[in-house]
């Protein structure tokens, strides 16, 4: 009778505290669910051989504390979030989740762009099979700092790893273009057209080209005209009242070529096909 | 000879089976490999990656906990029993009886690793048809990773039998074994950190001789960490393989024969 009163005494003791140790808990600051973690080398020295593991522990609680404080209404500490993200990529430099949620939304809502380059280049130079890394950084480069000349770079580089998604190679060709590297760009594409064998590819490739090459003709047209007149045309007409150009070259999208207000040649195509 | 030391290794087999605290962690296992599916499903990218990080890491642990109660119980049991005695007053060299007890030992840990590893695979199996990776997965390099994870024990339980050899307590060999199981798994980066330019000007003289006495007396783990190759089914470099698999017989023999001399030398009063 009397460990039968013990053990009641004991059941009501440990469900009393516990229910309401639970609310409390709940109602931490995710700052605290976050956690708190050593800098990877200490945390890799400490976890013997389970470092890959705890790269996925310490992603999951990122993701736990981002929901967390997302239902709260609550802006998360985005220092710390990218401590812990930085940690969980140094102790298993191949776990694709913890480049994924940083793509996801560092740069989106923490405005942390660099620090999200500096970790999707880490993690390019391990998982060098994995053409979202590269495609990751092409993005952030071309939308967050307009950096074109990289986000080429990068979206060839995600063009090489998957060969298969034929318009990676057109859209780093444009942003060679857009980077003022024309003349790189239709290099670049050439290079491809002489050894792509899907014929639908290849078309779309030599598309681009086409209207490269007419871009470049005209822009050598431009840099003549100003290094004879030391000013800029005020428009491609003028050009070729010059005599610089013999005619205006087709543009394979179906669109007009013309001069923007700082001199560039664009074409009303914008380089694609109209929709429908 | 032969039959002798098979003799041994059939009776620390069999008594093995019977122990309770070996069905207990294989319980145990059993209940965590379940959860793998569980766990796994939390990933964004990659649910076949943390299956099988999680299930290597369950692995690791028990086979840790299997490695630490078994060889601690090989000498220590019949030390306490005062069965050795027995033992040694029979017409056979101590040496074939501490080889015998430790085979025995290796013999149970790769048969419990074994049903902890077919569980681990079943589970793996399934979600890796349910979530194929962009990577086609790799059960060579998996198979692998559970073998050198396997020698990794192995030598983490000669470390205790041949500690338990001089020791007159059943705490120091653990505590020391468990302790170089930590610290095998950073001496080989520690050692490249003391050669590195960064590394020869941070450290003194003597913090980099240490580093590389620690790397030459303590076995290298890292060597035989297969868990990235088998997670990502990263290339194998076959040459390292077949040295790491060298290296840790070559250790393994310097510890058992450390340990039977010792072990023949002892005085039991």
């Amino acid at each position: 009778m009397k460990h039968v009163v013990l053990l009641v005494a004991s059941l009501v003791l440990f469900v009393g505290s516990l229910y309401p140790l639970t609310r409390i808990r709940g109602q931490q600051p995710p700052d605290l669910q976050l956690g708190f973690y050593p800098p990877a080398p200490l945390a890799k020295a400490l976890s013997a051989d389970h470092y890959h593991f705890l790269s996925q522990v310490i992603l999951l609680n990122c993701m736990f504390y981002y929901g967390s404080a997302i239902e709260r209404r609550q802006a998360p500490n985005w220092g710390r979030m990218y401590d812990a993200l930085f940690t969980s990529a140094r102790l298993d430099p191949y776990n694709m989740d913890t480049y994924y949620l940083t793509q996801a939304v560092l740069p989106w809502e923490a405005r942390l762009v660099k620090p999200t380059i500096e970790l999707l280049e880490y993690g390019l130079a391990h998982r060098t099979w994995d053409w979202y890394l590269p495609l990751f950084l092409s993005f952030d480069y071309v939308y967050f700092l307009r950096d074109y000349e990289k986000a080429g770079y990068y979206m060839a580089k995600a063009a090489a790893l998957n060969p298969r998604a034929g318009y990676f190679y057109t859209l780093s060709a444009r942003y060679f273009y857009e980077a003022g590297r024309t003349a790189f760009a239709l290099a670049y594409l050439k290079e491809l057209i002489a050894t792509e064998r899907n014929e639908h590819i290849r078309a779309i490739m030599v598309t681009r080209a086409e209207a490269l090459e007419a871009i470049l003709l005209l822009e050598q047209a431009v840099s003549a005209f100003q290094e004879r007149y030391h000013r800029l045309p005020r428009d491609l007409d003028e050009v070729k009242r010059a005599g610089l150009i013999d005619r205006m070259p087709v543009d394979p999208y179906g669109g007009t070529f013309y001069l923007d207000n700082q001199g560039r040649v664009r074409t009303t195509s914008k380089l694609a096909r109209p929709q429908g | 000879m032969t039959r002798q030391l098979w003799s041994f290794v059939v009776i620390a087999f069999k008594s093995g089976i019977r122990d309770r605290v070996l069905q207990a962690i294989l319980g145990v296992g059993v209940l965590l490999l379940i959860s793998i599916p569980v766990v796994a499903v939390f990933s964004m990218r990659q649910v076949l990656a943390l299956a099988v990080s999680y299930s290597l890491s369950v692995v690791s642990l028990l086979g840790l906990l299997l490695t630490v109660f078994l060889a601690a119980g090989v000498l220590s049991r019949d030390l306490e029993r005062r069965t050795i005695y027995t033992v040694c007053s029979l017409p056979l060299s101590r040496s074939v009886y501490l080889v015998g007890r430790f085979l025995g030992f290796a013999l149970l840990l790769l048969f419990a690793l074994a049903i902890l590893s077919g569980l681990t695979a079943i589970a793996i199996f399934i979600l890796d048809l349910a979530y194929p990776p962009d990577v086609p997965f790799s059960w060579w390099n998996f198979c692998l990773a559970l073998w050198f994870q396997y020698w990794i024990f192995v030598i983490v339980g000669a470390f205790i039998i041949a500690l338990s050899a001089f020791a007159t307590s059943t705490f120091l060999p653990l505590a020391l074994s468990v302790a170089v199981y930590f610290a095998s798994f950073s001496t080989e980066a520690v050692k490249y950190y003391t050669e590195s330019g960064l590394g020869r000007v941070q450290t003194a003289p003597i913090i980099r001789w240490l580093a590389h006495v620690a790397y030459w007396l303590l076995p290298n783990f890292s060597a035989f960490d297969l868990k990235a190759q088998a997670i990502y089914s990263l290339p194998l470099d076959q040459r390292a393989l077949w040295l790491t698999q060298l290296y840790g017989v070559g250790y393994l023999a310097v510890l058992l024969v450390l340990a039977t001399m010792i072990f023949s030398r002892r005085e039991f009063l």
